[in-house]
């Protein structure tokens, strides 16, 4: 078992070639601890998104390697990297991307449908208490407010227990209330389970939450100053 | 504006596989409602050959008119002949499709006591002839005469005239003047008449009962007579005199006779065939403008026997209207009444005025043929209503998904300030891209499509069918798909600029608050990965009901016509399967007896023919004294008839027919059961040879006729010869009898047929030809067409023996192509619900893939959606079909409904897996591409 559940060696994603060369990810190399609440910031196009997507195989990088819990993952099949996303990572987007033809909860379980495993029904329980969901389990995304659509999204990305949340932009759009209790729930959540998060976000007042901070700028990413680590 | 022009060709250059599926669908829609159309235009001009084949190509018969002209109804005009030449050079009329008939007859006599009529017709040398009826024609467009002359009679000069062979026979020839005498005799034909003794000399002679001859004038004893087929019973007493008497030379008692009428003319032809020799009638054929005038008979005082049918069958200008063209005509003719028209055609005043309407309906010449066939053309625009929705339908779909799946980009353009209107010109710009593409393409190929088959068909022998796309089906095609596309443009346009707001656009996909409360059902969590997909799939399904029923209807549409197609070809083929094989012939000619051998002759000379064969027919008439003659064997025939006489069958043939097979042919000469195997020289132990070397066999039925004696089936070959002498003193030697089934007639070698007919037996021949190959063919149908020869009849069936494969494969072309393209419309309509549907859940299913969804899974919901819409197409489409096909057999064909759905069934779920799997591809392709983004 490493001690960091993520690293990243020298990983490269380039889009286009000649003029229209884009480095996404310019020789990126990154370490995050178990537990460890990490916060990245940049411009628009700095390629936040794409570092993100390349540690939850979304994305392959052009050259580089990514490790989850000292396991390379670049490289691996489709499936494999199925199994990875179900089991290890839960994702948080900024737009909440729920099924609207599925209720709350069953928007809460998909992961779980998805890898056929049996829900802990205390914990799903632990999660609609957290989120505010109990009285709306059973309602359908159309019938909830974009904070609500958000917190089901958390929850979704909470129910399989993962060791990895990835989480872009999930405040970006909320209100500050909404945004600011989020961001609590997320971190006792990540504290009371020991996940790692890594978050993207532009609000520097989250930023300033998070044990570290890292700025991405042109596919460059170095790590700000005065941060925990 | 040329912005907007600009980026809606970038639209459908850059999004390939959408402007793909819009081709698509456009050009098949199209392709659908052209060949609707055009088979439609090409079936009226069959109609129309076929009408004018049977029929003529006339509009209008001026009996009535002739009749008012004679009856001095006419302000101007006062003879029929006049009127007639009128007619003949009117602006008004087709001097190439007009022609004029005219008949004076005696009516059949039935009774001893009723009076006999005739025409007297000398010639001036002196020669005589009778005639019981006689008409007048003017040659070009007269069916009746067309197929009996030989020579080109558009070019008769008003004095000259075409007349019968037996004016050759007196001398004459082309060029001569000739004058005919026409006498009206009527009369009584007394018991003691010298015609009436020489008939009953004749009778006696033959030793038959002179009871026979009133028992024939009556009419009940002629059905009698019929069902007894005894052939050679004349049905009235002109043609009893004309068998048993010299009828030229008939006396009748208490005779009257009315003012001759002389008719001069030059002759320029003779009439040929069976019947220029035959005296009971006489026809003379004229120009259309001709001098020569035989209404002076009407004024004959023979009143009551006399009838005149004076025909005048006009086809009228055809770049003027029918209506106008008579109005003017009438005026001409002297009858200037505004309503004259109208009065002919009502018979307002006794005078009526027949018309052609089935031409006149097919011609599209005036609303007189129309208004007949209004229920028809109902029906049939109700058919075109569908069809023309069916396309629309298609078109629209595409149209809607197409506009819709970008509603976000319009959304985007109207907040960037993008007016109503030029968005409506972005979305009218792109359908007019597919008006002129799609559509020109879908209308060119279905015509080529619509060609290729008719004239496939036309090659094969199928009588009167012609392709024809006319310049206004064509033209009604480009106006309805016009008119769909631009319907479907708008309002897609509409939707897009006008419905949806900017905001509700920025959040189309997305869902929507709704204040009604859905219910609340319980929770469905502990699901496996496969049970969550496909109740996901099905939710997802259920969430577009509009979009799933409709794609489900149109491919269910195809669906029913596919396999509706393919139980009743299977059906018919079974039908028609064993007559497909070795073909026994592709013409059939009924000709002179004389003939045969020569016909046959010039067309295997031809090269184009494999093999031919023919036998003759003729009949002889046996008293009781010849059949006593047969002895025991006469048991076997049917003496259940009236008088003492039998008439037999006479029959010839040639070495093939002897010698080959009845495969396929009626032949009541052989034992049903033996029908396949047995061939007359298996049937007598003897080759076509030696039968020709020896004299005629007499076959008999197996059984006397009122069952008690079977003689069993065979042949028995006498010790002596027997002759047996017929009621014209022809003799026929029998060497043999056989029995075999029903039949009775004398089979007699070729050779003696021959120096029958030498010596003036009539007999007919029925020829049959084998074309050689396809490629042969139309050589084939030249020659015939164009031998030297008068025939009575020639039937084409190459469509049914040689051509037969080549025909059902055509027939099975024309169905397979509309089948396909109807069904490809379904499948086009469905890859774009399939296509629409998960492109609209484009983000959920990346989120899935995000959380983990494989991309099998992914691949499996897109399937599994696919799948229910085609098995909902295709269970409905498939029981539809099952039922249309019972009620078609049953009350439309009358056939039975063999069960041959079940390899339809089959054919049609294979199928459309396959059709499912097709269409979910694009979808699948385009959504593994946006998660690898």
């Amino acid at each position: 078992m490493d001690d960091n559940i993520i690293r990243t060696e020298a990983l490269v994603k380039q889009y286009g070639e000649g003029e229209t060369k884009v480095m996404a990810l310019d020789n990126v190399s990154l370490e995050v601890g178990r537990g460890e609440f990490v916060a990245v910031t940049g411009e628009s196009g700095s390629g936040k998104t794409t570092l993100l997507n390349v540690i939850g195989s979304l994305d392959t990088p052009t050259s580089g390697k990514v490790f989850f819990d000292g396991r390379e993952i670049t490289g691996r099949s489709d499936n494999e990297l199925s199994a990875y996303r179900r089991r290890s990572i839960g994702f948080i987007f900024q737009s909440y991307n729920l099924i609207p033809v599925l209720n709350v909860e069953e928007n809460i379980v998909l992961p779980l449908n998805l890898d056929s495993t049996e829900p802990d029904m205390a914990y799903l329980e632990e999660l609609l208490e957290l989120t505010g969901l109990k009285s709306k389990r059973r309602s359908y995304p159309s019938e909830l407010s974009g904070g609500q659509q958000q917190r089901v999204a958390f929850a979704r990305a909470l129910v399989h227990k993962p060791e990895l949340i990835l989480a872009d932009e999930p405040t970006g759009n909320l209100d500050s209330k909404n945004s600011r209790e989020i961001i609590e729930i997320l971190k006792s959540s990540i504290k009371k389970y020991a996940q790692t998060l890594i978050l993207i976000t532009h609000d520097m007042s989250i930023a300033a939450q998070a044990d570290r901070i890292f700025r991405m700028k042109d596919g460059v990413l170095t790590e700000s100053e005065g941060t925990l680590r | 504006m040329k912005h907007l022009f600009r980026l809606a060709l970038k639209y459908v250059t850059r999004q390939k596989l959408r402007t793909a599926l819009m081709f698509l669908s456009v050009t098949l829609s199209v392709f659908v409602l052209n060949t609707f159309l055009v088979y439609t235009s090409s079936t009226i001009r069959s109609i129309r050959n076929a009408v004018v084949e049977e029929n003529g190509e006339w509009e209008a018969n001026l009996q009535g008119v002739l009749e008012a002209v004679r009856a001095g109804e006419s302000e101007t005009v006062k003879s029929p002949i006049e009127a007639a030449k009128i007619i003949s050079n009117h602006v008004a009329v087709d001097k190439n499709h007009t022609y004029i008939f005219d008949q004076y007859q005696f009516p059949y006599e039935q009774n001893v006591g009723d009076p006999v009529g005739y025409f007297d017709v000398r010639l001036d040398d002196g020669t005589h002839r009778v005639a019981r009826s006689i008409f007048r024609s003017s040659l070009t467009g007269n069916l009746e005469m067309r197929n009996t002359m030989l020579k080109n009679t558009d070019d008769l000069t008003p004095d000259e005239m075409i007349v019968p062979s037996w004016f050759a026979k007196a001398g004459y020839e082309v060029g001569d003047t000739v004058t005919m005498t026409i006498t009206p005799t009527t009369g009584m034909l007394g018991e003691n008449s010298e015609a009436m003794k020489a008939v009953r000399s004749k009778l006696a002679e033959l030793n038959a009962s002179s009871e026979e001859f009133y028992y024939i004038l009556q009419g009940d004893e002629v059905d009698q007579v019929l069902r007894n087929n005894r052939r050679t019973i004349k049905y009235n007493l002109f043609d009893m005199l004309s068998a048993y008497a010299d009828i030229d030379e008939i006396r009748l008692d208490a005779a009257e006779t009315s003012t001759p009428v002389k008719v001069t003319g030059r002759i320029a032809g003779f009439e040929s065939g069976l019947e220029g020799e035959s005296g009971t009638y006489m026809r003379i054929g004229t120009a259309l403008d001709t001098d020569i005038d035989l209404s002076p008979l009407n004024d004959s005082p023979i009143g009551f026997i006399c009838d005149n049918f004076g025909n005048c069958w006009v086809k009228t200008n055809p770049n003027t209207s029918f209506e106008y063209n008579m109005e003017l005509l009438l005026k001409d003719l002297g009858f200037t009444d505004d309503d004259a028209y109208d009065d002919f055609k009502f018979a307002m005043h006794g005078y009526g005025m027949e018309l052609n309407t089935p031409y006149m309906l097919t011609s599209f010449r005036s609303v007189e043929g129309i208004g007949t066939a209004v229920p028809y053309i109902g029906a049939y625009l109700v058919l075109l209503v569908i069809v023309w929705l069916f396309s629309r339908f298609i078109i629209d779909n595409a149209f809607e998904i197409s506009v819709q799946e970008r509603s976000v980009q319009f959304a985007a353009l109207r907040i960037m300030g993008a007016s109503k209107g030029q968005l409506a010109t972005l979305v009218f710009t792109e359908g007019l891209f597919y008006a002129l593409t799609a559509l020109p393409l879908g209308i060119v190929s279905s015509t080529l499509a619509c060609k290729y088959f008719f004239d496939s068909l036309a090659g094969v022998g199928v009588e009167y069918v012609e392709f024809y796309a006319s310049p206004l089906t064509i033209l009604i095609c480009t106006l309805l798909c016009l008119t769909g596309v631009f319907i479907s443009t708008y309002t897609s346009a509409m939707w897009a600029s006008r419905k949806l707001s900017p905001a509700e656009a920025l959040n189309y996909g997305k869902p929507k608050s709704t204040k009604k409360r859905r219910k609340q059902k319980k929770s469905k969590l502990s699901l496996s990965s496969k049970r969550f997909m496909i109740r996901y799939t099905f939710k997802n399904i259920f969430r577009t009901k509009r979009r799933f029923l409709i794609s489900s209807v149109a491919m269910a549409l195809g669906v029913l016509i596919f396999t509706l197609c393919i139980q009743l070809g299977l059906t018919l083929y079974g039908e028609v399967k064993d007559y497909i094989g070795e073909p026994t012939y592709d013409f059939y000619i009924h000709t002179d007896g004389a003939d045969a051998d020569s016909i046959q002759k010039e067309l295997m000379d031809t090269g184009n023919f494999k093999s031919s064969y023919y036998e003759c027919h003729g009949s002889i008439v046996l008293t009781e004294k010849e059949l006593k003659k047969l002895g025991d064997e006469s048991a076997a025939l049917d003496m259940n008839m009236q008088g003492d006489i039998i008439p037999m069958s006479i029959m010839t043939m040639d070495k093939t027919r002897f010698e080959c097979g009845h495969k396929g042919l009626s032949d009541m000469a052989v034992p049903y059961e033996e029908r396949d195997i047995t061939t007359y020289s298996e049937l007598l132990g003897i080759s076509y040879e030696e039968f020709e070397k020896g004299d005629a066999v007499l076959f008999l039925p197996q059984q006397r006729y009122d069952g008690d004696t079977d003689f069993g089936y065979g042949y028995t070959e006498l010790s002596e010869s027997i002759t047996l002498s017929g009621n014209q003193d022809e003799e026929i030697k029998i060497r043999g009898i056989a029995h075999a089934d029903y039949s009775t007639f004398i089979l007699v070698p070729m050779s003696k047929a021959q120096e029958l007919i030498k010596y003036g037996k009539s007999m007919s021949a029925n020829m049959y030809f084998l074309v050689r190959d396809a490629e042969h063919y139309p050589a084939a149908k030249t020659a015939i067409d164009s031998m030297n020869f008068s025939v009575d009849n020639v039937y084409d069936e190459y469509k049914a023996g040689t051509g037969i494969t080549e025909f059902v494969n055509t027939i099975v072309k024309i169905v397979l192509t509309l089948m396909l393209s109807i069904w490809l419309c379904g499948i086009v309509s469905m890859m774009n619900t399939i296509n629409t549907s998960a492109l609209n859940r484009s983000r959920e299913l990346i989120m899935m893939r995000a959380v983990g969804m494989t991309r099998r899974q992914l691949t499996g919901t897109v399937v599994l959606e696919s799948l229910l819409f085609s098995s909902v197409s295709a269970i409905a489409g498939t029981l539809i079909s099952v039922v249309g096909y019972q009620l078609i057999m049953r009350f439309i064909l009358n056939l039975n409904a063999a069960a041959s759905g079940a390899a339809a069934l089959a054919a049609s779920l294979v199928l459309n897996i396959i059709i499912a799997f097709l269409a979910a591809l694009p979808a699948i392709r385009t959504l593994n591409h946006s998660v690898s983004k």
